[in-house]
């Protein structure tokens, strides 16, 4: 695919946040720099899994999950663990984004399967230079899997 | 016998008269005599034979057993002791008669009386013998120890409630240092967690703001008039120092996790140099020099260290005086197998009432001075973690000098 392509391919991406700012500043940041034609918003685990668990045919799975650790109910780990031993799901990368900058969250994560650690960023500058560089790396320089 | 008195020749009849007459008198004041001494004797006296038969026992005997003297003199003095004595004293005698095998003549000892009414009590008896042709006689002196054994038993039982409260009050010493040790912790793990959780919803205000900028800029096609742009700015003024102070909490919490500082050598001088370079910015724009002499290797964690250097030098550029360019000079002496450290300025000083509760949490040096108040606070916590002090000497305007301790030991 040609960075044309790419920008044409409809990119979809799932944030998993319970903190209606934080996933506001994230939209904001994705809209303004016209990353995603679609994120979807879910505000705990459980929604996650009925989310990335649709008929694929209906509505697409997304390219790139971004996903919260401490969400109410089934918390961000769980989804992870879930997601990495689903054969269907575990294709699909994780970015942890959390507000925890634990050694042991960094550490439980990635023996969880995650693909990136990002913890969040302060402000609106921060949040467009985060979301900048996820799109950079993840729906420019990588190639993801094919749907 | 070379005695010249015996060989003397002359008048032997009548002086042989004279000498029974006199004789008799003498043992008839003997006799007084040692009915005098027995019945004044407070101690009990007992006079027994060869067969344990009671021969001679005074007013004391009869007093401390409580049997009248007739019932004493003809029985056996086995009667004064309890069993098994009782039925073996007569053994006792025949078996030292026989073998001279003392148990208590001529040796004395402690032992258990009986008194007329059964009850036992202790008692020290000396046992002398007579000796006598017609069969040897036994002298027994007992001294009633009953007030002594109490004395001593209250004493031991004193000695043991004394060493049973000392027991108790060191447990409860130990328990109160452990419950002061588990609050200690859970206070800093409640800072850490309440710093910590504090953080993300004072991002969502900030963010909440931007967003509401952006918001309306992009609806309205302005964000405020002058009078909501001061609001706003005085919200994130307000927002900045709350997210200063809880960074400045997190990391003064961070400083006692953990039982001991990571310590290895650190080169000071090294370490100085650092701290100014990562400073630069705020020299520089004071117009700060900083002056530091030969600084020795130190046994100390290096980050907890330079966050020391840090907090005092950025307070020496901070509190400058106006008009006057800022000096500032790092010095280490040793002391008492001690490193002092000092960190001097020439700045604005520190008032004399407030040489140790600058050191106090939240507490500002200075009301003209931005600040949260808690770069001593930092500082004075990872000195003394390190086994170490800090202290200041200062006058107002006259600039300040911080000093800090380390210990030398093993810095080799």
């Amino acid at each position: 695919m040609t960075d044309v392509d790419r920008r044409q391919a409809a990119i979809r991406i799932l944030l998993v946040d319970d903190n209606l700012l934080d996933a506001k500043a994230t939209v904001h940041a994705a809209m303004k720099l016209r990353i995603a034609n679609t994120i979807d918003v879910v505000a705990d685990g459980g929604a996650a899994l009925d989310y990335l668990r649709r008929d694929p045919t209906e509505t697409p799975r997304p390219d790139l999950v971004l996903l919260d650790l401490d969400l109410p109910g089934m918390d961000g780990r769980d989804v992870l663990a879930t997601m990495k031993s689903d054969p269907e799901l575990r294709r699909i990368p994780v970015v942890i984004l959390t507000t925890s900058a634990d050694e042991a969250d960094v550490l439980t994560t990635y023996d969880l399967g995650a693909n990136a650690f990002i913890t969040k960023p302060g402000g609106l500058d921060g949040w467009l230079e985060v979301v900048s560089k996820i799109e950079g790396f993840w729906f420019t320089l990588v190639e993801l899997p094919p749907k | 016998m070379t005695d010249p008195d015996l060989a003397a020749p002359s008048d032997a009849t009548t002086r042989d008269v004279t000498g029974q007459k006199q004789a008799l008198v003498e043992a008839r004041a003997k006799e007084q005599l040692w009915r005098a001494v027995l019945a004044t004797a407070v101690d009990p006296i007992i006079v027994i034979d060869q067969t344990g038969t009671i021969l001679e026992a005074n007013a004391a005997t009869s007093r401390l057993f409580g049997y009248e003297q007739p019932a004493l003199v003809g029985s056996n003095v086995s009667m004064l002791m309890p069993e098994p004595y009782r039925s073996e004293h007569d053994g006792y005698i025949r078996r030292y008669i026989e073998t001279g095998e003392a148990k208590i003549i001529g040796i004395g000892r402690e032992v258990e009386a009986q008194r007329a009414d059964g009850t036992l009590f202790p008692i020290a008896l000396a046992v002398s013998e007579v000796v006598d042709p017609a069969g040897n006689l036994y002298a027994g002196i007992i001294h009633d120890l009953s007030d002594l054994r109490a004395a001593t038993d209250s004493l031991r039982r004193a000695n043991e409630q004394l060493e049973q409260r000392v027991e108790e009050r060191t447990a409860a010493l130990e328990q109160s240092m452990e419950e002061l040790a588990r609050s200690n912790r859970d206070l800093e793990h409640f800072a850490y967690i309440a710093s910590h959780d504090l953080q993300a919803p004072l991002r969502n205000v900030r963010q909440g703001l931007e967003l509401l900028d952006e918001h309306l800029l992009a609806t309205v096609g302005s964000r405020f008039d002058d009078e909501a742009e001061e609001l706003r700015g005085l919200v994130v003024a307000a927002v900045s120092r709350m997210e200063e102070l809880i960074q400045g909490l997190l990391m003064y919490s961070r400083v006692q996790r953990g039982s001991s500082p990571s310590r290895r050598v650190v080169d000071l001088a090294e370490l100085a140099d650092e701290v100014v370079k990562q400073l630069r910015l705020d020299l520089d724009e004071a117009g700060a020099i900083v002056v530091t002499d030969d600084l020795p290797a130190v046994l100390a964690d290096p980050v907890q260290l330079r966050q020391v250097l840090q907090n005092l030098i950025q307070n020496a550029v901070k509190y400058h005086a106006p008009g006057r360019q800022p000096k500032i000079v790092i010095t280490a002496r040793g002391i008492d197998g001690q490193w002092a450290i000092s960190v001097a300025d020439n700045g604005i000083g520190v008032n004399s009432s407030l040489h140790e509760r600058i050191f106090e949490l939240f507490r500002r040096g200075h009301p003209d001075y931005e600040g949260v108040g808690l770069g001593l606070s930092i500082a004075q916590r990872i000195v003394e973690r390190h086994g170490g002090r800090i202290w200041v000497n200062s006058e107002p305007n006259e600039g300040a000098t911080f000093t800090f301790t380390l210990p030398k030991e093993s810095t080799t």
